[in-house]
C-alpha cells in the first residue's frame, strides 16, 4: 500500500518504489531504499514528515503515493 | 621557517556537522565564493597548523556523487581534478549508514582519506555505540571521532590529516557489486585506459559511472577519441544488466552499496536501547502536528517581532542621544561653512538616521540564527508546506523567503537549494516582497510620527502582513501565467532539533548584521553625500521676496516669530529650486496621485540605492529645510510637515514596502538567474505593482474619509 495511505504511530517496512529513475536514484541516495523500516512522525494535507534509517525526511504527498509500504 | 602547503577537502551530507567543524578548524580565516560557472558556494578556510600552512575547503553538502545536482558534481569534480591532498569525510555517528553512502562513493575515487566520525557522543547517549578501529581496518582509512559542537577531536583530526596527506601507500577499497556488474565493469575498464588520463578518475569508478548513465561522465568520454567505443559498449551493457537483473543499473547498484553498508554496520555497531522515538522525534509531534503546528508557528513570530521592537526600543533610544549630542557637537565647533553643513546635514543626518536601527536588525538576525541553530527552520518549511503548496511552491520555499525578513540578498541565495528552476525564479521574484530589516527604519519613524504607541505594533504587523500576502498572491500569478507546469515532487532532510551554542548563534548574527554596518558606511555614505550635495546646490537662487531685508526688518521686532517664519521659509524655497528639488519635481506628477509630494519623491528615488535611505534623505532634507537652529528629530519634522497625515504615511510605507528591491538585491537577481531580464523585471513589476496598491490604499483611504 502506498505510504501516503498510512497512519502515524505505527512501523511500515517499504517494499517498493515506483516512478522515474531520476526520482528513485534521488529516494536511495537519501537513503529511502525497499527493505528499511519507515514510520510517519507527522502529516499534513500536502506532505508527510517519514523517520527512517535515524533521520527525519519531508517529502510531499506524491512522492508518498510512489513509495509502496508493508 | 617555510610552513608546507597542504589542502584538505572537507566532504559529508548536508546537516552532519560539516560547517560547524569547517568554523572550527578554520576560525575567521574564511573566504566565500562560487565554484566557477554554477551557484554553488565555495568556502575555504586558512590554519596555520605545526608546520603546515592549510588550506581547508568546504565541499556543498551532498548525499551521493551522481549527477543529478550541481553539488554533486562540484565536489566530486573538486576532489578529483583539484587534487586537494587529503579529503575529510564527516560522518553523523547517529545516522551512520545513510552518512556512510557517501563515503564508499568517495573512496572509490582513490584518494587519501580520512573519516570523520562526528557527533558521537549524541550516538552513545542513544544506545548507539561503534566501534571505530574496526570500522578503520574495514575502509582502510583512519577514523577520528569528534564532536564539534565541543570542538573535540580537533587537533587529531589534523594530526591525522595531515599524516594521511604524506602517506604514499594507498589502501584500495572495492566494493563487490555483484557477479553481473562486476562482469559489465571488466568488460569496459580495457576501454577506459585513455579517459582515466585524461580525467584522472580511477578506471573502475568510470566503468561504474557508464553503468550507471551517468551524463556528465558519458559526454566527457564522448569527447575522447581514443575511447569511442567505451560509451557504446557501456550501453549495451546496461541494456544486458536491464534484462537479466529486472531493473536500472544505477539503483542496482546503489543497493548493493546498502547492502555493504548494512553488513558493516551490523559488525561495527551495537545498538542497546532499541528507543524509536527519539527525543527529536517527540518535540516534532508537538511542532509538526497537524492542528498544533501552524498556531505554534504563528505565535513564535509574533514572539519574534515583538522582542526585537520592544529589546531593540532601548539601545536605539541610547544611539539616538549619541547621535544627536555628535550633531550638536559638531555643530557647535565647527567653523560655519560647506564642510559643517556636509557634516551635521550630511553624514550624522543621513548614515546616523540609519545606524540608530542596528540594535532591531541584530536582534532580528540573532532570532533568525536562533530558528536555524535548533532546526526549527526547517520544521517551517513543512509546516509552510500545505499554504505554499497552493500557491504552486513547496515548503522548501519558505526558508528564503522567511529569511527574507532579514535580507533579500541572503535569502534570494538560498533560494539556490531549490532543484526546480520554476520554483527558484518564482521564489527569487516574490522574496523582495517579504519586508526585510532595511525597510523596518522607514515603518518605524513614520509610525512614530503619525500613530500612536498603542496602534504601533498592529500598523506595524499589518505592513509586514501586505508584504507576505501579496508574496503569496504573486506566486500564484507568476506560477498560473509565467511559469506554468505541475508541482515538482520533492524530498528534504530535517536537521534534529539541537541546542544551538550561544557561540555559533551570535557568530551567524554578527555574519550577518556588519553587512548592514558596511552599507551604512559605503553606500549610505555615498548617497547621503550626493543627496547634502543636490539639495544645497545651486547656492544662488531666485527667491519670490528680498528674504534679506525682509529678516533685517523683523529683527527690529520684539518677538521672534515673525523672523523664524521667514527664514524656514527661505530654506524651504531654497531647497525647492535645489537639484533635488528638481528631481523631486520632476517625479511629482506621477506620484501625487499616490498622496505623496516632491521631499518624498527624492526620497523614494534615492531609496532605489537601499531602502532605509530614505530615512536619511528626508533626514537631510528637513535638517536642510530646517535651517539653523534644528534640534527636532526628523519624526517631529515629518509630524510638523502638513504634507503628510496618517494616510499618507501609510501608503508611503505600503509604497516601500513593494517597490523596486534595492541595487544589492536587483545585482544577485542577476547573478542569481544569469540573466538581466529578471533582475529588471523584478525591478519593474514591483515599482508598478506599488503604485497600483498605494493608490487604492490612498484614494479609497480619501473616499472613505481617512487621512483628512
Amino acid at each position: 500500500m502506498p505510504l501516503a495511505m498510512m497512519n502515524s504511530g505505527r512501523e511500515y517496512r517499504i517494499v517498493n518504489i515506483n516512478g522515474s529513475t531520476d526520482l528513485r536514484m534521488k529516494l536511495v541516495n537519501m537513503g529511502i531504499t525497499p527493505g528499511v523500516a519507515v514510520r510517519i512522525i507527522s502529516k499534513s494535507p500536502s506532505s508527510l514528515l517519514i523517520g527512517l534509517r535515524d533521520t527525519r525526511i519531508m517529502l510531499n504527498s506524491g512522492i508518498a503515493h510512489q513509495i509502496q509500504v508493508q | 621557517m617555510k610552513k608546507n602547503k597542504l589542502s584538505i577537502a572537507l566532504a559529508g551530507n548536508p546537516n552532519c556537522g560539516k560547517t560547524t567543524l569547517f568554523n572550527n578548524l578554520t576560525g575567521a580565516r574564511q573566504h566565500v565564493g562560487n565554484y566557477p560557472g554554477v551557484t554553488v558556494e565555495k568556502k575555504e578556510g586558512y590554519r596555520n597548523f605545526k608546520n603546515y600552512a592549510l588550506t581547508i575547503i568546504d565541499l556543498p553538502g551532498t548525499y551521493s556523487l551522481t549527477a543529478y545536482s550541481p553539488e554533486e558534481l562540484v565536489a566530486r569534480n573538486f576532489v578529483v581534478r583539484e587534487t586537494p591532498d587529503v579529503v575529510v569525510d564527516i560522518i553523523d555517528a547517529s545516522n551512520f549508514e545513510r552518512n556512510l553512502y557517501l563515503a564508499t562513493q568517495l573512496l572509490e575515487l582513490e584518494r587519501p582519506m580520512v573519516l570523520a566520525l562526528n557527533m558521537a557522543d549524541v550516538a552513545e547517549a542513544r544506545g548507539i555505540k561503534i566501534d571505530d578501529q574496526l570500522l578503520a581496518r574495514r575502509l582502510g582509512i583512519p577514523v577520528v571521532r569528534t564532536v564539534g559542537s565541543r570542538k573535540q577531536g580537533m587537533e587529531e583530526l589534523l594530526e591525522t590529516a595531515v599524516r594521511t596527506a604524506q602517506e604514499t601507500q594507498r589502501t584500495s577499497f572495492v566494493i563487490n557489486y555483484g557477479r553481473d556488474v562486476e562482469e559489465a565493469i571488466g568488460k569496459l575498464a580495457p576501454l577506459l585506459a585513455a579517459a582515466q588520463r585524461q580525467l584522472n578518475f580511477p578506471r573502475r569508478w568510470l566503468a561504474l559511472k557508464l553503468l550507471e548513465n551517468d551524463r556528465d561522465i558519458i559526454e566527457s568520454i564522448q569527447k575522447i577519441p581514443e575511447s569511442e567505443g567505451a560509451t557504446a559498449a557501456a550501453a549495451e551493457a546496461r541494456a544486458e544488466l536491464q534484462q537479466k537483473l529486472g531493473d536500472d543499473p544505477e539503483l542496482l547498484i546503489a543497493d548493493f552499496r546498502y547492502r555493504f553498508l548494512g553488513a558493516l554496520y551490523r559488525e561495527v555497531v551495537t545498538v542497546q536501547d532499541e528507543d524509536a522515538l527519539t527525543f527529536s522525534d517527540k518535540i516534532d509531534k508537538v511542532l509538526t502536528n497537524r492542528a498544533l503546528g501552524l498556531p505554534i508557528f504563528l505565535g513564535l513570530m509574533w514572539l519574534v517581532f515583538n522582542l526585537v521592537f520592544t529589546l531593540g526600543a532601548y539601545p536605539q533610544d541610547w544611539i539616538e542621544k549619541g547621535v544627536s549630542l555628535l550633531g550638536s557637537w559638531v555643530g557647535q565647533h565647527m567653523a560655519e561653512g560647506d564642510l559643517k553643513s556636509l557634516l551635521a546635514d550630511g553624514v550624522i543626518g543621513g548614515v546616523g538616521g540609519v545606524i540608530v536601527f542596528l540594535p532591531q536588525v541584530i536582534l532580528l538576525f540573532f532570532a533568525i540564527s536562533l530558528l536555524e541553530g535548533t532546526g526549527y527552520m526547517a520544521r517551517a518549511a513543512f509546516i509552510m508546506d500545505r499554504v505554499m503548496y497552493k500557491v504552486g511552491l513547496h515548503g522548501k520555499s519558505f526558508i528564503p523567503l522567511l529569511l527574507g525578513f532579514g535580507c533579500s540578498v541572503p535569502a534570494i541565495m538560498g533560494a539556490r537549494t531549490l532543484e526546480n528552476p520554476r520554483d527558484r525564479l518564482v521564489t527569487i521574484l516574490v522574496t523582495p516582497l517579504m519586508s526585510c530589516s532595511a525597510r523596518l527604519p522607514v515603518y518605524t519613524v513614520l509610525i512614530a510620527a503619525f500613530f500612536g504607541e498603542q496602534r504601533a505594533g498592529n500598523v506595524l504587523f499589518s505592513i509586514y502582513l501586505i508584504g507576505i500576502i501579496l508574496a503569496i498572491i504573486m506566486a500564484r500569478v507568476f506560477r498560473s501565467v509565467l511559469f506554468t507546469g505541475s508541482t515538482e515532487p520533492f524530498v528534504m532532510e530535517l536537521p534534529p532539533y539541537r541546542i544551538p551554542t550561544l557561540k555559533s548563534i551570535l557568530f551567524h548574527m554578527w555574519e550577518r548584521s556588519i553587512l548592514y554596518l558596511q552599507k551604512a558606511g559605503t553606500i549610505i555614505l555615498a548617497v547621503s553625500i550626493i543627496i547634502w550635495f543636490l539639495t544645497n546646490y545651486p547656492t544662488e537662487v531666485q527667491y519670490s521676496k528680498d528674504y534679506a531685508a525682509l529678516i533685517a526688518q523683523a529683527e527690529t521686532l520684539p518677538q521672534d516669530e515673525v523672523k523664524e517664519k521667514l527664514v524656514r521659509e527661505q530654506a524651504g524655497e531654497k531647497l525647492g529650486q535645489s537639484y533635488a528639488g528638481q528631481v523631486g519635481r520632476f517625479i511629482e506628477p506621477a506620484i501625487a496621485p499616490l498622496g505623496f509630494d516632491w521631499k518624498m519623491g527624492v526620497g523614494l528615488f534615492a531609496a532605489f540605492t537601499a531602502k532605509e535611505v530614505l530615512v536619511s534623505t528626508l533626514g537631510t532634507i528637513y535638517s536642510v529645510g530646517a535651517g539653523e537652529e534644528d534640534a527636532a528629530s526628523l519624526k517631529d519634522a515629518l509630524a510638523a510637515d502638513p504634507a503628510y497625515n496618517p494616510l499618507v504615511a501609510y501608503a508611503l510605507m505600503i509604497f516601500v514596502l513593494i517597490y523596486s528591491p534595492c541595487l544589492a538585491t536587483i545585482a544577485t537577481i542577476k547573478r542569481e538567474t544569469n540573466s538581466w531580464k529578471w533582475a529588471l523585471f523584478s525591478s519593474g513589476y514591483s515599482t508598478v505593482l506599488a503604485w497600483i496598491i498605494a493608490f487604492i490604499v490612498y484614494q479609497g483611504g480619501k473616499l472613505g474619509g481617512l487621512g483628512g
